[in-house]
């Protein structure tokens, strides 16, 4: 026989919740940061906003300075977008980078893939090609307008962004330095190349706050196709993420 | 020698002083953890983070003479709310108990029952809805009274005591004759 109001006190003492051994560094070093300097956001949050800017972003660089032309290119108006002259941060490593090896697929992944197409408004693909492997990881943001899907393999990740031509999404910037990009046609469709490492950030629509910002490698690649941005991250090649887009279904 | 109370830190952190509000930290991050994982699983350590640094920066609208802790509690709660619905994953919601080891000198048996134990609470409160599940974490894992609770949940004390009185109804009910009544 127990009590219970002992027994859940005694519960709360066991808890198995997370706890970070840099909580509290991270914690004093965003209560001194400037308010407009730093807000962290999960590995997962980040991840799939980076999808959006860098989309944005590494189109601004390509077809720089006609910005009303990536608008309406994108399809995405009112986004602020500037390049950055400093050098990149070093890597915190908090957040890893999609594609990294080792991966192990999830045994969940068909119902998770079934979930997601219900969270979002439009039609997600999946490379068809064998050397993709299985999935490891699909994350939803339904904070995007229509929604964005992350979907992780062992080599590669590919990302799909609802994109609203009225609603812009909340996110910003920016391409580090002389970043460069190649013009691309991608299944038919002008896309860009960024064969190197980039520079990613996100802000925070409700609160205004400019937000963490993270080192990620490239190469990316990307392009829009009906009312859908699409983004493979992780191989190395040129080539290799042609392949990918060109097998989706 | 007395403690600093809530409200001296209080009037250091709004000038500014970072340290005073890092004492108020220490004081309250393990039961904001333990309310925060209550809500929203596995992403409390990111929503207690994001309350305190949002209570830092709100300390200028905090009312003098009122209580800190509700208040803190209350920020908490809104953002282990709002990480609770933008979570795809139902599954990292649910709570886990950390295994206790057999110890010298307890019965041989003693550490395999107290898990088990707790293995089948935690379980019946993970079935718990939401409204219940966030009413037993308040006053159980954050510790907080009936009437701070009350606050906390935005409703008449009243109200906030049938709520628990109702999840602990339904704890009793998961959990058999076992329970004491």
């Amino acid at each position: 026989v127990i009590d219970l109001d002992l027994a859940l006190t005694d519960l709360a003492e066991h808890l198995d919740h997370p706890a970070s051994v840099g909580w509290a560094a991270d914690l004093e070093r965003r209560l001194s940061a400037p308010v407009r300097a730093e807000r962290r956001l999960p590995a997962r949050v980040l991840l799939v906003a980076a999808a959006v800017f860098a989309v944005v972003a590494a189109s601004v660089v390509a077809i720089a300075p006609a910005r009303h032309a990536v608008a309406d290119w994108l399809g995405i108006g009112a986004v602020e977008i500037r390049r950055s002259d400093r050098p990149l941060p070093a890597s915190t490593g908090r957040h890893p980078v999609p594609g990294a090896t080792g991966a192990t697929p999830d045994p969940r992944a068909a119902a998770r893939l079934a979930a997601a197409r219900r969270a979002v408004s439009f039609a997600i693909v999946t490379p068809s090609i064998d050397s993709a492997g299985a999935l490891t990881a699909i994350d939803v943001d339904r904070r995007v307008p229509g929604g964005l899907v992350a979907l992780s393999y062992p080599r590669f990740t590919i990302v799909e962004i609802a994109t609203d031509p009225i609603q812009p999404p909340p996110l910003y910037k920016l391409l580090a330095g002389q970043t460069p990009t190649q013009q691309v046609t991608v299944n038919g469709e002008p896309g860009l190349w960024i064969p190197s490492i980039h520079e990613i950030g996100y802000s925070d629509r409700k609160t205004g706050f400019a937000t963490d910002t993270v080192r990620r490698s490239g190469p990316v690649l990307l392009w829009q196709h009906a009312g859908v941005t699409y983004r493979i991250e992780g191989l190395r090649s040129l080539a290799a993420a042609q392949a990918v887009a060109a097998s989706l279904r | 020698m007395d403690p600093i109370s809530d409200a001296e830190l209080v009037v250091s952190a709004r000038a500014g002083d970072v340290d005073a509000f890092t004492v108020l930290v220490e004081r309250y991050r393990l039961p904001a953890l333990r309310f925060a994982y209550g809500i929203a699983g596995d992403e409390a350590e990111d929503a207690v983070q994001d309350a305190f640094v949002n209570t830092f920066r709100k300390l200028d609208t905090f009312r003098p003479g009122s209580a800190f802790r509700p208040w803190l509690f209350t920020i908490v709660a809104n953002e282990a709310r709002n990480r609770r619905r933008s979570m795809s994953r139902r599954a990292s919601l649910e709570l886990r108990v950390r295994e206790q080891p057999q110890s010298a000198g307890a019965p041989a048996d003693a550490p395999a029952i107290e898990n088990e134990q707790r293995r089948r609470l935690v379980a019946a409160v993970n079935d718990l809805a939401d409204n219940h599940r966030e009413v037993v974490a308040l006053r159980f894992f954050a510790g907080l009274s009936e009437s701070e609770t009350a606050e906390v949940l935005s409703c008449p004390l009243g109200t906030a005591k049938s709520r628990l009185s109702r999840a602990l109804d339904i704890l009793r009910a998961a959990l058999g004759e076992e329970v004491m009544l």
